[in-house]
């Protein structure tokens, strides 16, 4: 089943490590500005993050393209 | 409490004017090989109270979902014939709706996933995943809120001076979030920014020593 985080209200220094990590782990991530210098992270994954399910899918995905 | 969810009407107009939108999309765009895919959501929601009436509170909360889509074939004649089988693609939605003791801020969730072209392809050859793909959990919100712990974390996270997961360190920061803080079922990343995860975060670190 799929799984989505959503991470409210992160500062503006800290999207790019938050969304590398999040895709690092499997997710597609989506931001969303919230005004005032803060967004949120929406992040969807295939799969529990805690299997690694998202990763076989990441990784076929990849070999076939 | 009363419940209304209409969903499953769908009205012929909003469903002409989507396929018109994507024709004239693909119009636009030359068409080739290019899956279309439009979305049309429209939300309800209607509270009405009268002290005199029996219940005195009614909300009514309606959902009118149209999806409508152009899924190419992925082979074509010398003649432009369509043939071969279409191009890959799945798509889940879900709604959740909680309903506790009838309370009147039940949540209210509407998931939706879309999956197509060398993705699809690569799960295509087996069901179970594309089951996976297409269902959807409920999501799980959280606040960002860092400190000197997730600092800690995300340097051990991380493959040192960079930013690449150590997928062995990984393993052992979720093995610790079950073991040390009974913490599963969320993402590493959300639990080293999530200030919900603080406490848990105290404990992983001293679990794994990394505040020595």
């Amino acid at each position: 089943m799929a799984h989505v985080e959503t991470l409210k209200d992160v500062p503006s220094a800290n999207i790019a490590a938050i969304k590398t990590s999040y895709e690092q782990e499997g997710a597609t991530v989506i931001v969303v500005d919230q005004g005032g210098g803060l967004s949120t992270l929406v992040a969807i994954f295939p799969d529990d993050p805690t299997s690694g399910t998202a990763k076989t899918v990441l990784s076929q995905g990849v070999a076939r393209s | 409490m009363n419940w209304s969810m209409n969903w499953h009407v769908f009205k012929f107009r909003r469903i002409g004017t989507l396929l018109a939108t994507i024709g004239a999309a693909a119009s636009v765009t030359g068409c080739g090989r290019a899956l279309l895919f439009a979305e049309s959501d429209g939300v309800n929601f209607a509270i009405r109270a009268n002290a005199a009436s029996s219940p005195p509170l009614e909300v009514n909360f309606g959902l009118n979902r149209t999806i409508a889509t152009v899924v190419p074939p992925n082979k074509q004649s010398s003649d432009g014939k369509a043939t071969g089988d279409a191009v890959n693609m799945f798509a889940g939605f879900q709604v959740d709706a909680g309903l506790e003791g009838q309370k009147i801020d039940a949540d209210v969730k509407i998931a939706s996933q879309f999956a197509s072209g060398r993705a699809a392809t690569a799960v295509a050859h087996d069901p179970q995943v594309v089951a996976k793909i297409t269902k959807i959990g409920p999501p799980t919100v959280l606040t960002f809120g860092d400190d000197g712990n997730t600092a800690l974390l995300q340097a051990y996270l991380n493959k040192p001076g960079t930013t690449t997961i150590d997928p062995d360190h990984r393993q052992q920061i979720l093995a610790a979030m079950k073991s040390a803080a009974g913490i599963e079922g969320i993402s590493v990343t959300s639990f080293i920014f999530a200030k919900e995860y603080a406490a848990g975060r105290r404990l992983v670190v001293a679990a794994l020593k990394l505040n020595e």
